[in-house]
């Protein structure tokens, strides 16, 4: 995702989706939380915001599928303890969904109860159809926006979208995701997970490039008399995630940090919140280094059920 | 409509830094809160704890140690073990910390009125055990419960933490208090023994009583096998767990086991629910 | 016959190995992935093609102690070298299957958009065949080939207790150092701002390290709290520092396999700073790693015919 001024034009021939998902929008890679300085006595500290914090802006071209992981976020930050830096930025933003007309082919979207033009998460509704830009609002922020700017609302676009999905390939992939997470009750102790996570390398570019991964780590940066707490991107899959001050790991190989990705994804997350931990993408497919393909690993813990 | 920064701690003003063992590796702060109105936010019961910042080294979830049935001061027994409890312990009296919470669930206090309770720690695992000793033994609250049982070991004399707290328990009638080490000590004319081997010598009875354990992973693992042979149901059993935490909040992810939060649904477990859990702990 | 699939097949019935280390065909176009048969009808899916560029030896320290074996090709089987050279694996718990090495292909030479609208792909001969929908292109596989390859000195395995040869042709090599000069060639200060510019989309996922076979540290210096050398929030000057530092820790080691490039999601590249690393310690000490099991790492000796010179 880009700064667009209106001189830059659009052109969306070939686009499928950003290589990173929008969640950086929302959930930056490194974000001040508080300043602090003086020492001891004379220690004081006090909230900071990043500049780019609350201010207004659209994001448009947000695929469905990344729109709707940005429920799956909300459902974190706003629970309980609301975090007031995501809320922010998501207050600020209106997000416009562009529906798939072609769908990827690492797409699975509609296996994990999305779909092409799932509005889900969108506050407008966009579609590229018979090469014009259709534009309708889903949420009174986005109706907010469209009357702001002058665009008609288009009623008709959403009928046009839907007569069009029925002649589209539908990104399923055949992938069970309708059986977690009662699949995987009392798998935790399964022989598959040894054979599984054999290939995974550990590191975290599935976790970096997920829309729906959330996990932070917070640190302090000290430069002269002061210095900032930041957060950022933390990932399940590296080992310091959960070392102990002690020593002690409690998942202290590629196998435990891998099985406990999936069955966060599946299994725990939604228990917690009612909603499965990833929106069918694919970006994890397209990007691991070694080809572990999440729609296999989610079909094979399912057949292993069967057999 | 702006609710509060759950990430911005409150300042607090050490008092007091109580060493703890002979190593130094333990010390007790005493710790009050710069703007008294903080109390209101900060409500705790026994089993909570709080996120304690040293600014420059970081933030780290650390029991209370303190009975809410305490004056106005807060207290937190730290072991020195990673960059945030160093800088804790290099600290001075009057130094401002940060202090966020009260987090996590508590030890079920509604279970436990009207039970005998069995209390069985191990080293700085003692912690988490004195508030809710403190809170049971407090005037009003007393009554509530049956016997009141203390298993207390440590490796060395040294190792022993809230001496001085033992010494004040040693005194009551109402309670029995066993402290014992492992190792025979010049000096020590206590009991010497693994904490689970006295309790099994003490052998509580677990008819309408409850233990209440922390400590070492070896030693719970004991304790457990001789607490069953005692007879003590799962559900009988109460235990806090540690997890590398940093929000404290359920968001930054890393304390889970299985689907359960270390910083929200515990720390404090049944043995019953541990049961239940994934083994990753 | 040497074939990948009958040869992992009687190595698990015959008892000889535990495990095998191979290739099996993946689910991207282009792209075949690591598989483990433990079976002997596991060993059915085995194949050997140009599109097998993951470098299986990164996964031998993790399968220490066990009874292995293992498909390398020519940059691989010096990689297992070093790993040898650095007592990181003992020579009898292994089977090596050598692959003759024609050279890999990566979907990395396809533009993104190109790449991601394929639904499927062959590699026939010198050609590669693209399928996107209905769409069908050939492109010669010279235009896919991946870097390293184009300048491979050892495509041959250098160790090997079975061979698995080509039938392809062997291209001319280019200059291996030509990348280098290239960079050489630029304003000191454009240097730097290259190099930040490069790693300035990192975004710390350690994909690199992870697919290096030679990062086989359990405990990276990235990993260390006290002191803590870089992050954990990342940020430009963490990344460069990071990268850097890794690379100075290849430095005599590094075999160029290209998996670090590869496994890059966004797509970094600092193989220039690699192989300046390693022209210097060829030119300084005459040395070109993974070639011989039982020579000492180059770092790790003194020898007082060493240069000195950078003592000032």
């Amino acid at each position: 995702m880009v700064p667009w001024s209106a001189e830059d034009g659009l052109d969306l021939e070939g686009y499928r989706n950003t290589l990173l998902p929008p969640k950086e929008i929302f959930f930056p890679r490194w974000e001040p939380m508080l300043r602090y300085s003086g020492w001891g006595r004379n220690l004081r500290w006090e909230e900071v915001r990043a500049p780019s914090a609350g201010r207004p802006a659209v994001l448009f071209g947000v695929r469905p599928c990344d729109a709707r992981s940005l429920t799956v976020l909300d459902a974190v930050f706003q629970d309980d303890h609301p975090d007031p830096y995501y809320l922010q930025r998501r207050r600020a933003v209106v997000v416009v969904v562009l529906a798939c007309t072609t769908p990827g082919r690492s797409c699975f979207c509609a296996d994990v109860g999305g779909g092409p033009a799932d509005e889900r998460g969108a506050d407008v509704m966009a579609a590229e159809l018979e090469g014009e830009i259709r534009m309708w609002p889903v949420t009174d922020k986005g109706a907010q926006l469209l009357a702001e700017t002058g665009w008609e609302p288009d009623p008709g676009g959403r009928e046009l979208l839907e007569q069009h999905m029925q002649r589209t390939p539908t990104p399923a992939h055949g992938v069970p995701a309708g059986r977690y997470p009662e699949a995987l009750e009392g798998r935790f102790e399964d022989p598959v997970w040894d054979r599984l996570h054999l290939p995974c390398l550990g590191c975290a570019s599935c976790t970096y490039l997920c829309p729906t991964c959330h996990c932070f780590d917070v640190a302090d940066e000290t430069s002269d008399g002061g210095g900032l707490r930041v957060r950022g991107w933390d990932s399940c899959m590296f080992a310091l995630y959960t070392l102990h001050a002690s020593g002690h790991n409690p998942r202290p190989s590629v196998k435990e940090r891998f099985r406990n990705r999936f069955m966060h994804k599946l299994s725990y997350f939604p228990k917690r919140y009612g909603l499965l931990a990833c929106v069918g993408c694919g970006r994890c497919v397209e990007h691991c280094p070694v080809n572990v393909d999440v729609r296999e690993v989610m079909k094979e813990l399912v057949s292993d059920v069967q057999s | 409509m702006s609710s509060p920064n759950p990430y911005l701690p409150f300042p607090a003003v050490i008092e007091e830094i109580i060493p703890e063992t002979d190593s130094g590796d333990v010390k007790t702060f005493r710790v009050r809160f710069q703007d008294a109105a903080c109390w209101e936010r900060f409500r705790y019961l026994p089993g909570q704890f709080a996120e304690l910042s040293v600014f420059g080294a970081g933030e780290a979830p650390i029991s209370i140690t303190s009975s809410p049935t305490q004056e106005e001061i807060l207290e937190f027994a730290v072991k020195r073990m990673g960059r945030v409890t160093t800088a804790l312990h290099h600290a001075e009296p009057g130094a401002v910390i940060g202090v966020r919470g009260p987090y996590g669930n508590t030890f079920p206090l509604a279970e436990l009125r009207g039970r005998h309770l069995v209390f069985i720690g191990g080293g700085i695992g003692l912690a988490p055990l004195r508030s809710l000793i403190n809170y049971v033994l407090a005037p009003g609250h007393r009554g509530d419960h049956g016997d009141v049982v203390i298993i207390y070991g440590a490796r060395s004399p040294g190792d022993l933490v809230f001496k001085w707290e033992l010494d004040r328990w040693q005194t009551r009638e109402d309670v029995q208090l066993y402290v014992t080490v492992d190792r025979e000590h010049e000096g020590w004319h206590g009991r010497v023994g693994f904490v689970p081997a006295v309790l099994e010598e003490v052998a509580p009875s677990s008819r309408n009583a409850v233990a209440i354990t922390c400590g070492p992973p070896i030693m719970i693992k004991f304790v457990l096998q001789v607490l069953e042979r005692l007879g003590f149901a799962p559900s009988q059993i109460v235990t806090t767990l540690e997890m590398r935490m940093k929000c404290g909040i359920g968001k930054c992810g890393r304390c889970n086991i299985g689907d359960k939060y270390v910083c929200r649904d515990g720390p404090v477990f049944t043995y019953e629910q541990l049961k239940a859990m994934p083994a990753e702990y | 016959m040497t074939e990948p699939a009958s040869l992992a097949r009687s190595l698990l019935e015959e008892g000889r190995v535990e495990v095998v280390v191979g290739y099996r065909p993946g689910t991207l176009p282009l792209r075949a992935r690591p598989h483990f048969a433990f079976s002997p009808e596991q060993a059915a899916q085995f194949i050997w093609d140009r599109t097998c560029t993951p470098d299986l030896t990164v996964y031998l320290p993790r399968l220490k102690g066990r009874r292995v074996a293992v498909f390398v090709k020519g940059c691989d089987a010096r990689s297992l070298v070093v790993l040898l050279q650095e007592r990181q694996l003992s020579r009898e718990q292994l089977v090596v299957i050598g692959l003759e090495c024609p050279g890999v292909v990566t979907p990395d030479k396809l533009p993104p958009e190109q790449y991601q609208a394929l639904t499927s792909a062959t590699v026939e001969g010198e050609q590669v065949l693209l399928r996107g929908g209905s769409q069908l292109e050939r492109v010669p596989v010279e235009q896919l080939l991946a870097d390293p390859c184009r300048t491979c000195q050892h495509p041959d395995p250098v160790i090997q207790d079975y061979l698995i040869p080509t039938n392809c042709g062997r291209r001319e090599r280019e200059d291996p150092y030509g990348v280098v000069a290239q960079f050489e060639r630029l304003e000191r200060e454009e240097r730097w701002v290259r190099l930040e510019r490069e790693v300035a989309d990192c975004i710390g996922c350690y994909a690199c390290r992870q697919a290096c076979p030679l990062c086989y540290c359990p405990d990276c210096f990235t990993d260390r709290f006290q002191p803590r050398w870089v992050g954990p929030i990342w940020s430009t000057s963490d990344a460069l520092f990071f990268h850097l530092a890794r690379a100075l820790h290849l430095a005599g080691r590094c075999v160029d396999c290209g998996a670090c490039v590869r496994a890059c999601p966004l797509g970094i590249d600092l193989r220039h700073v690699y192989k300046r690393l390693e022209q210097a310690v060829k030119e300084r000490f005459g040395y070109v790693p993974g070639l011989d099991p039982e020579a000492p790492p180059v770092l790790g000796t003194f020898r007082p015919e060493d240069p000195g010179d950078f003592i000032k």
